[in-house]
Formats: structure tokens, C-alpha cells, sequence
């Protein structure tokens, strides 16, 4: 994917999210559910947020888990709207 | 360098084989962010998805596939799921009234604030499905009941008889009542014996 980059050595992953799409409180709310599983940094950029993941729990795939992340934050998104 | 396939059939999915990625480009302007959020959701179980973009020119859905399923068919069932969700948002808005008036409707019908009661005989005024106009059942029923309790005049009532009569078809002549044939001994036996029992 364009928007992520994963280190598979030193665990860790990049995630860059179009804040139009991707509201800020709901990809703060994910990270805390998160917060056993990842060490989270968030950086806000212009439109966008990006955010560094660094696995913490040992045995599990940085891959997996993180792609597991985006699709419950997308998931998180779309039940957030009301109307939908 | 990166290799890009775009799809022959259809000019909106851009095909990452190396990566083992695709992007859906979608225009908002036929395709509404809350439908995309609903098909996207529809493929989370297939496949995992980052949606990015101009919201005001075009969005595009990164999709990579879970298992080992083909892309370019993975991007054409997306498509197909947003023309669905289309539909579906377009028919909501078309009925949106009609469902708001049904559910005004039920909720004034069950709310007890707005019940009303006959002035004469204090029952519940009942709501006629057919004119939605309110009536008292009791009265209803009592003019019922003397309609029926009224007896026809005798003229009526043999105008009624007549009429069902004219009804009555017997093309087999079931209604004739049926004796057997007698043979003509035993017919004549018995009428002399009635005779002579007669002037006994």
C-alpha cells in the first residue's frame, strides 16, 4: 500500500491518513484500544496524521497486526456516521 | 521501478501485481463518501482497505486482498458494491417521506394524549382505517343492531322468497320428489287390499 510503510525487522510501521477520511478523534480512540499492542506516536501534518507504530507484543506478526489496525480504525470510521 | 497494470475492461482500478495491492479510483461526485464507507465496510472481511484522496475531485481505495484472490476480480466486486450502495441511498432518499409519514402515523395511533372519547357514551373513539376519520364503536354497534332487529314486512319478505327462487336451477331434477316404478300386479294387489281394509 502507498500510504504504509512496514519494517519488518525492527517491527515497526508508518501510516499516513487523509484526516478528511480519517477523523482525528476516532484514530486516537483506536490507538488507545490499541495501547497493549502498539507503542503509538501521532503526528499531525497539515491534512493529514501520521502515525508510527512500534510493536510491543512479542510472537505477533507487525504485518498482520497492523493491517488488522487499519481495517478496525476504517470500521470505527464508517459506525462513527450516523446516517450510513 | 514499479510496475502498474490498469485493468483492460475497466479504467478505474490500478493494479499493483509486486505489491499485491490495488487502487479503486471513484469520482464523489457519483459516488457519495458515506456510499464508499459502506462498501469499503462490506470488504473488510476479504480484504484490508485505506481510503485516501480529494474528497472534491477523486478518492481512492487501496485494497489488498487477505488470501491469495484475484485483484483485478476483487476491484470489479468493489465496483459492483458501490453501484449497489448507490441504489440503496438513492431509493432511502426517494421514500424517505413516506417512511417518515408511516412512522408519524403509528406513533400518533399507539400516543394515549391524543386518544378521544365518545361525549354520550364515553367509549374510545376508534380511527376508520378507510377515511381516518374517528367514530365511537358503540354507537356504530347499537345502529348495527337495529338494523338488524328490524323485521321486513310480509310483502318484503315473499318479494325475498320469490327472488331466491328464481335462483334455484334444478337442471336434473334433483328437487322433484322420485318413487320407484311399479309393476302393474303388485299395484293393483295392494289397491285391493287397501279396499277391502277400508270396508272392513
Amino acid at each position: 500500500m502507498k500510504n504504509l510503510k512496514i519494517d519488518k525487522k525492527q517491527k515497526r510501521a508508518e501510516l499516513s491518513l487523509n484526516s478528511v477520511f480519517y477523523p482525528e478523534d476516532i484514530v486516537e480512540r483506536v490507538i488507545k484500544d490499541f495501547e497493549g499492542v502498539f507503542d503509538t506516536k501521532l503526528e499531525r501534518e497539515g491534512g493529514r496524521i501520521n502515525i508510527k507504530l512500534k510493536l510491543m507484543a512479542k510472537g505477533a506478526n507487525i504485518e498482520d497486526v497492523t493491517y488488522k489496525f487499519i481495517n478496525y480504525l476504517l470500521a470505527e470510521v464508517k459506525n462513527s456516521e450516523v446516517n450510513m | 521501478m514499479k510496475k502498474n497494470v490498469q485493468s483492460r475492461g475497466i479504467n478505474n482500478l490500478e493494479i499493483d501485481k509486486k505489491g499485491g495491492y490495488l487502487i479503486v479510483s471513484i469520482n464523489p461526485k457519483i459516488y457519495p463518501l458515506e456510499v464508499i464507507y459502506s462498501a469499503a465496510y462490506v470488504f473488510l472481511d476479504k480484504a484490508y482497505l485505506t481510503i485516501d484522496g480529494n474528497p472534491e475531485e477523486e478518492i481512492s481505495v487501496q485494497m489488498k486482498p487477505k488470501g491469495k484472490e484475484n485483484l483485478e476480480k476483487l476491484g470489479m466486486e468493489f465496483n459492483n458494491e458501490l453501484v449497489n450502495y448507490a441504489v440503496y441511498v438513492v431509493q432511502a432518499t426517494r421514500n424517505q417521506p413516506l417512511r417518515k409519514a408511516i412512522i408519524e402515523r403509528t406513533l400518533l395511533t399507539n400516543n394515549p394524549s391524543e386518544e378521544e372519547y365518545c361525549p354520550e357514551c364515553g367509549a374510545k373513539l376508534v380511527i376508520d382505517p378507510e377515511t381516518g376519520e374517528k367514530y365511537c364503536p358503540v354507537a356504530d354497534e347499537e345502529a348495527y343492531a337495529e338494523e338488524k332487529t328490524e323485521e321486513p314486512a310480509e310483502e318484503e319478505k315473499w318479494e325475498d322468497v320469490e327472488e331466491d327462487l328464481d335462483f334455484v336451477e334444478d337442471p336434473m331434477g334433483i328437487s322433484k320428489p322420485w318413487t320407484p316404478p311399479k309393476e302393474e300386479g303388485e299395484a293393483n294387489e295392494k289397491s285391493k287390499n287397501r279396499q277391502k281394509t277400508k270396508k272392513g
